[in-house]
């Protein structure tokens, strides 16, 4: 078994457990499909498992978890979206089958864990696991990922993925701080991304596959990944939330970001085939088509084609939005932005001049889009969408029909709210008069979008359509590994030190099995509350620099001339963004290889976080850079 | 042009009564079999039109149940303006649980708050655990709406909102609340499409 292994990083050694090479596993979590199918191996290690003598499920002990009901309750409705009967798997249990076998697993964890608390969604969790790994390891991997990942999460109350949320805010502020605040009008904290933290994600992604993928990437690191992760998705949502907020409907906004964006792998003709009979499962499951968004329906195509051609028209769909030809001035103006606030930041503190170029980039980036929402003028609002259009087809991407483009917005939990959103833009686009309508009462709440943006909710509207793209899900991950490197937890303005407290997984964790808790420990902290997640502290004064930031942005923003917009310009935004992303972190790395030291009780969990970062960035900037050459 | 309000409605009741299977009845006029639970919670909107062509817009918010989410809860029912409680007629536990909410509601929701208690389920009623009676008789008690539903039937479904979308106050514009503060805290602000999507009208074209 190791023998395999060696090719990913896996070590042997003697005595049973094998070393694990993190810095190799963490590079090759953030490539396309992750692990594969050597992740049937790697899991367990990563969760500290030892493969050869491991305990088994617990002794058949009758007595019931309080939360039994509540686990059996959500299995009745678990395997909603896969596994799917294919004809490669047609020797697959049927759902109820499976179901039985989950509610075992997820009651034989909690009859042996029984300090721990289910969750609702802790199902989706293990559900991975159980379609992932055999029998043998599903209990021993499950109790494991429990104690040392989930175990915050798993006592009685919410609190601690709510000191999740804060530090998830406090990191948006400080990746895209306008953003963020956009973000905080509409909600206190940013419990739309509840779901992702409580469920790695689980709950929300519709293909297994991409859910492996994320589980590769998030258990080759420490457990506060996943807020890094829910960062980078949430800022990779901006054009679609501008476009929201524009429409002033603060409930639509949580729904589009409660739901993950569609996220697909970039190894072209291997990916597809496998979440395609998911969609076709989706199908089956009666979800009408127009509930479906239009990225589903592209995979549906991308299924039909690859099951009717073996996968080999494959790389011409995957080619999205973010794929389309880099516009040239925008990087090399970026470039000189960046240069000209190097200069601006001379004497500042390394580590700040970091930041303020990042979030120069940011800057750049977030002026091109308000630029781009709002320019079309609104006089004429279909034609300002057909002209839009036009400029989008040579790109051959893009459906055709754009209603079915802002479902895309949507994945299956919220798939009918989206459908109030395609509603409303097609209402927009057939009837002008309520254009108008719609035009002339901008939601007086949002002021600060209405001062950077005219209220055109025709035309962002149309922009925001041709817009909505996949995402690839390695650019993902880059990014959060970027953030993780621009912003790592040791950041004083994040404050997890003051949020999570020593009995956190967040404090706990190590790539060290040794210097984990011991499992029986673990168990016990879920009984310390307290010391899981610290009280909220009182606002920090942080609010006044914020506030100064900002009105330095907008000055800086009036001062830019505006450039012509063209739809191009907007297509390459993502790609825009990693360019900057990647430029600052060839700094960033050096600076937080030296910074990222052990701090306090001797936990030493951000000791290696600079050279790990550091594999990572060679991968994405490579990506990066293959697609500028485009 | 007739009259177009906007009201925030939120979903409570114990875990797997069948909130998001109303939700989904209401505004897609669907049913799941299989419905996955709710982490958190999830907002859409319908809009009903009146006989009066006034039409109501529901920006509703759907609950998660479990017992642990339930400090969520305030977030969604502090600005509501209506509230329907869900109980499952085939689990008297979760009648009670209905209580629970309805007495919170009571407490800590807006004076005004139109409350709605529903009874789920009734293709199941050869299982059924709950009168009609008893849970009128408790409605009335404490002056809320009641109704029977079926998500999966779709009996009763329509009527139950319709019914709520009556006795809001239709005759004032709807409260404006704080714009911040909570998801959705935003409250009517008049910008209604003035119309009621009927069934194939408001699919975007998939073809």
């Amino acid at each position: 078994m190791s023998t395999e292994l060696d090719s990913t990083g896996s070590q042997e050694k003697s005595g049973g457990q094998e070393q694990v090479d993190w810095e190799t596993l963490r590079t090759l979590s953030v490539g396309p499909g992750g692990f594969g199918e050597e992740r049937v191996t790697i899991w367990p290690k990563l969760l500290g498992v030892n493969t050869t003598s491991f305990a088994s499920a617990s002794e058949p002990d009758s007595e019931v978890h309080q939360d039994e009901r509540q686990i059996k309750l959500d299995t009745e409705r678990s395997f909603v979206l896969y596994p799917v009967e294919t004809a490669e798997n047609a020797n697959l249990k049927n759902r109820e089958a499976l179901q039985g076998d989950l509610h075992e697993l997820l009651v034989s964890i909690f009859r042996k864990r029984r300090k721990l608390s289910y969750f609702q969604g802790y199902h989706d969790i293990v559900t991975v696991l159980f379609l992932t790994l055999p029998k043998e390891l599903q209990f021993v991997c499950a109790e494991k990922l429990s104690l040392h990942r989930l175990r915050d999460s798993m006592g009685s109350s919410l609190e601690p993925v709510l000191g999740q949320l804060r530090i998830l805010q406090r990191l948006l502020h400080l990746a895209d701080p306008k953003y963020a605040s956009i973000l905080d009008n509409n909600s206190p904290l940013p419990y739309f991304a509840l779901s992702n933290l409580l469920t790695l994600f689980s709950h929300d992604v519709p293909t297994l596959p991409v859910i492996q993928h994320i589980f590769d990437y998030l258990l080759t690191r420490p457990p506060i990944a996943s807020v890094y992760l829910a960062a980078a998705v949430l800022l990779s949502r901006k054009e679609e939330v501008f476009w929201l907020e524009q429409e002033g409907e603060d409930g639509m906004l949580h729904s589009l970001l409660s739901s993950l964006p569609d996220m697909y792998e970039e190894w072209d003709d291997q990916s597809e085939p496998q979440p395609g009979p998911k969609q076709q499962e989706a199908d089956e499951e009666s979800v009408p088509d127009e509930t479906r968004s239009a990225t589903a329906i592209d995979l549906d195509e991308a299924a039909t084609e690859t099951s009717e051609q073996e996968g080999t028209a494959e790389e011409d769909n995957v080619p999205s939005v973010e794929q389309i030809p880099t516009v040239e001035t925008a990087v090399s103006d970026e470039e000189e932005f960046i240069v000209a606030d190097r200069g601006e930041c001379m004497d500042i503190d390394p580590e700040e001049t970091l930041h303020e170029q990042s979030s120069e980039a940011e800057t750049e980036f977030s002026r091109e889009e308000t630029l781009v929402a709002s320019s079309p003028p609104p006089e004429d609002p279909k034609d300002t969408a057909t002209a839009v259009m036009k400029e989008e087809e040579p790109h051959g991407k893009m459906e055709p029909v754009e209603e079915t483009e802002v479902d895309g917005s949507a994945s299956r939990e919220d798939l009918d709210t989206a459908e109030d959103l395609s509603d409303k833009a097609a209402q927009l686009d057939t009837e002008t008069q309520l254009c108008e309508e719609v035009l002339v009462s901008p939601p007086a709440e949002h002021s600060h979008l209405a001062e950077s943006a005219p209220p055109s909710p025709v035309s962002s509207a149309s922009t925001h359509r041709v817009r909505k793209a996949r995402v690839s899900l390695t650019f993902l991950l880059a990014q959060a590994d970027a953030l993780y490197s621009l912003y790592p937890p040791t950041h004083p303005s994040l404050g997890v030190k003051t949020t999570l407290g020593p009995y956190s997984v967040v404090s706990t964790w190590s790539d060290v099995p040794a210097q984990l808790p011991d499992d029986d420990e673990a168990e016990a902290m879920v009984l310390r509350p307290e010391l899981v997640v610290l009280p909220e502290p009182p606002p920090s004064p942080e609010s006044d620099e914020e506030k100064e930031e900002k009105s330095r942005r907008k000055r800086r923003r009036l001062r830019k001339p505006l450039r012509s917009v063209r739809f191009a310009g907007v297509v390459v935004e993502r790609r825009h963004m990693v360019a900057g992303a990647v430029l600052v972190l060839g700094v960033a790395m050096a600076v937080y290889g030296v910074r990222a030291v052990p701090d306090e009780a001797g936990r030493h969990q951000w000791r290696r976080v600079g050279r790990w970062v550091g594999g990572v960035l060679v991968g994405a900037s490579g990506r990066v850079l293959d697609g500028l050459r485009f | 042009m007739s009259k177009q309000f906007q009201f925030k409605l939120v979903l409570l009741g114990e875990s797997a009564v069948g909130k998001s299977s109303l939700v989904l009845r209401f505004v897609k006029d669907q049913f799941d079999d299989y419905r996955e639970s709710t982490i958190g919670a999830a907002f859409l909107t319908q809009t009903v039109t009146l006989e009066d062509q006034t039409t109501v817009k529901f920006e509703i918010w759907d609950t998660a149940g479990q017992e642990r989410y339930k400090s969520l809860a305030p977030m969604y029912y502090r600005n509501a303006n209506c509230a329907v409680v869900v109980y499952d007629i085939t689990q008297s536990a979760s009648l009670d649980k209905a209580k629970t909410w309805i007495r919170e509601l009571q407490r800590q929701a807006d004076p005004n708050i139109v409350i709605a208690l529903c009874g789920n389920k009734t293709d199941l009623s050869a299982r059924r655990q709950v009168t009609q009676e008893e849970a009128q008789k408790y409605a009335e008690e404490e002056g809320l709406m009641w109704g029977e539903t079926s998500a999966k039937s779709g009996e009763g479904v329509s009527e139950i909102f319709t019914a709520i979308a009556k006795k809001l106050p239709l005759t004032a514009p709807p409260p404006k609340t704080a714009a911040r503060g909570a998801p959705g805290a935003a409250g009517g602000r008049g910008v209604d499409l003035n119309r009621q999507p009927a069934p194939g009208q408001n699919e975007p074209c998939n073809c």
